[in-house]
């Protein structure tokens, strides 16, 4: 019998083939979350598609007055109708299309504020230093809500109020954590070997410390999508945020709840979808945490 | 505080300098750590000045200055730390008066640096083309793909084998004596006048140390570019030097031709240095300096190697000495002296 190079080197090895890093997704252990994410993206992905493409949106607006509160599985609808006679499955898509962008467009925002004054706290000189901690601290302190109140009187409740809402709460601490990272980041020796050839300061901080930073950019990144998913439940349940006829799963829970004693999967339905998504982005930021740090360092949630 | 020291620049041998106008000079340096009230006196009183195209070995133990000298030079002291007197120049231009502006141009572009560690003085998260090409990109206004041609052929002149297929790797692919070429490479993309090299071999083992030596020496050559080799690696230095100053605790105690300094060293501190540096007969022990290095702000007011000096006399101790000169330049009142052969 004759054997290839490798199989020839891996015997006697006792060395067991490290799977590769796609066939990991399809681990016993791993292949629940692989299939709950490829649902739950594919049906976010859906819902996105349905808000850009205009003449699909009646499959989620068509209403039928005549058919409201369907059972799930009843007539034509897999999942039932609402209180308008709307279908709930195209609703929950829709729903979700709207939370993953809301929950994106935040996380970016975020991000991107909290990069430039963290970087700019701790490496453009102590009165940058200064100046951006005491924006930080106070940003910091403002709750979501009651900036939400202020906008929503300010310009009216919408997808906007809610994203500017979120991502002004929210960047405060990714600054904080970026500050604390470029400081250690910047007495490197790499840093210190840029600036002896004289490399300016901005490119270090884009070329350098942003690189550097992105494997707990990544982490903090699907942290912020689910924590912003979840805030704009809370908001557009309030009555905040995002307005009927737009579909989202905080509208779908407040306009639910008022006919529980007539139907109660729409409540239950969206519910346990918010629920579903959340944990599954937890579950992949915690998945992602151990792949990108190889120092187990655990960042600051 | 500073009495007896003033004297030094007045009293420096002119047969230790170079004759042309020096490429690199550090006039009368001093650096402190500014506290609260006093400042920590770290480096006192350096003066030496590097000729075009010369070698200078500066040599010491850990902690006797020689790094934050370099760091002086580069206007890149660590913060709290600051030069509290003299002025470097480069060709004939002073340097620290500069704007940090105006400085940062000439980092990398007439004057360039590289360190001990290869490793961390690459970031591991960028390519290393990517890594040259920023340098590059930096000092001159070029086209990316100019840049990567340039940064390729960069490469390959240190010694890096197909390089333009490594310009895609990262530093965790490479050794530690390809890393440090590929430092140099960075260091030397605009040709410097004055490269500053702080223990660039000190991480590398020896074989690789003289590949690194040799790209080096040759490049001096070919670039008439100056440098200064900081080391505590006597053997290295006596190789590679053309020149070497000794410095102890903050200060440069002895300066001399690479070839008089270790067969006719008059400085004590560099007969011990020396001599804990030769390689000896089976079973002879190791020879070494007693005691350790004064830290700073615990310097004696006399000659600072006068407690771990075996030829200490009572003069040694209360005044601080100058430099004296004869075959070589050196700060002791009691240097040992050597029949003319």
């Amino acid at each position: 019998m004759t054997m290839t190079a490798p199989q020839i080197a891996a015997q006697g090895t006792g060395l067991k083939a490290r799977p590769s890093r796609f066939l990991i997704l399809f681990q016993p252990h791993n292949l629940v979350w692989t299939i709950g994410g490829v649902i739950i993206i594919a049906a976010g992905i859906l819902g996105i598609v349905l808000q850009l493409v205009p003449s699909w949106r009646h499959l989620y607006l068509t209403q039928d007055l005549t058919a409201t509160f369907q059972a799930p599985l009843s007539t034509g609808h897999v999942l039932g109708t609402d209180n308008l006679g709307r279908d709930l499955l195209w609703q929950l898509i829709a729903g979700l299309g709207i939370s993953l962008m809301i929950g994106i467009g935040v996380t970016v925002l975020s991000l991107v504020l909290g990069l430039t004054v963290g970087i700019l706290g701790a490496y453009f000189g102590r009165t940058a230093d200064a100046v951006s901690n005491v924006i930080v601290d106070v940003t910091w302190a403002f709750p979501a809500i009651l900036l939400a109140v202020l906008l929503a009187g300010a310009i009216g409740p919408s997808v906007t109020t809610v994203v500017l809402a979120l991502a002004l709460t929210t960047w405060p601490g990714y600054a904080r954590i970026v500050r604390g990272e470029v400081l250690s980041l910047r007495e490197r020796d790499f840093v210190n070997a840029a600036r002896v050839l004289g490399v300016p300061k901005l490119v270090i901080s884009v070329r350098h410390f942003v690189v550097n930073l992105m494997p707990i950019t990544i982490v903090i990144a699907v942290y912020y999508v689910a924590t912003a998913i979840i805030g704009e439940a809370g908001l557009s349940f309030l009555g905040l945020g995002v307005q009927a006829p737009m579909p989202s799963l905080g509208l779908m829970l407040s306009v639910g709840q008022q006919y529980l004693n007539v139907s109660w999967w729409p409540v239950v339905l969206s519910g346990a979808l918010l629920a579903l998504v959340v944990l599954f982005l937890n579950a992949f930021g915690d998945f992602l945490r151990g792949r990108l740090d190889p120092h187990g360092r655990v960042p600051r949630r | 505080m500073r009495g007896p020291e003033l004297l030094v620049k007045a009293s420096v041998s002119p047969a230790a300098v170079p004759a042309s106008r020096p490429a690199l000079a550090l006039l009368d340096l001093s650096i402190s750590q500014r506290l609260r009230r006093t400042e920590k006196r770290l480096v006192t009183h350096v003066d030496l000045e590097v000729g075009q195209g010369e070698i200078v070995g500066l040599v010491g133990e850990s902690g006797s200055g020689k790094s934050l000298t370099a760091l002086a030079c580069m206007g890149l002291l660590p913060s709290g730390l600051a030069v509290t007197g003299g002025d470097v120049h480069l060709d004939g231009a002073s340097l620290l008066g500069l704007a940090p502006k105006a400085f940062r141009a000439l980092r990398g572009n007439a004057i360039s640096m590289i360190f001990q560690d290869p490793l961390s003085s690459l970031d591991p998260c960028a390519r290393i083309g990517a890594q040259i090409i920023e340098t590059i990109r930096a000092h001159k206004d070029v086209s990316a793909s100019q840049a990567k041609r340039d940064a390729i052929e960069l490469l390959d002149r240190v010694g890096i084998p197909r390089a333009a297929q490594r310009m895609r790797a990262y530093p965790h692919e490479f050794s530690g004596g390809m890393r440090q070429r590929v430092m140099i490479a960075a260091a030397l993309v605009l040709k410097p006048r004055v490269l500053l090299a702080d223990e660039p071999t000190t991480a590398l083992d020896v074989t690789t140390q003289a590949g690194i030596v040799e790209l080096v020496r040759e490049l001096c050559r070919e670039l008439q570019m100056s440098v200064v080799w900081i080391s505590h690696d006597l053997a290295l230095v006596s190789e590679l030097a053309d020149r070497v100053a000794v410095m102890y605790a903050g200060e440069i105690v002895e300066v001399a031709d690479s070839k008089v300094l270790f067969r006719v060293s008059r400085h004590p501190y560099t007969k011990g240095l020396v001599a804990s540096g030769s390689i000896r007969p089976y079973g002879e022990r190791f020879s070494y300096i007693p005691g350790s290095i004064a830290e700073p702000g615990t310097w004696p007011t006399g000659c600072r190697f006068a407690p771990r000096c075996e030829r200490v006399r009572e003069e040694c101790v209360g005044e601080h000495p100058d430099f004296r000169s004869g075959t070589t330049t050196v700060r002791c009142v009691n240097p040992i002296e050597y029949e003319a052969e």
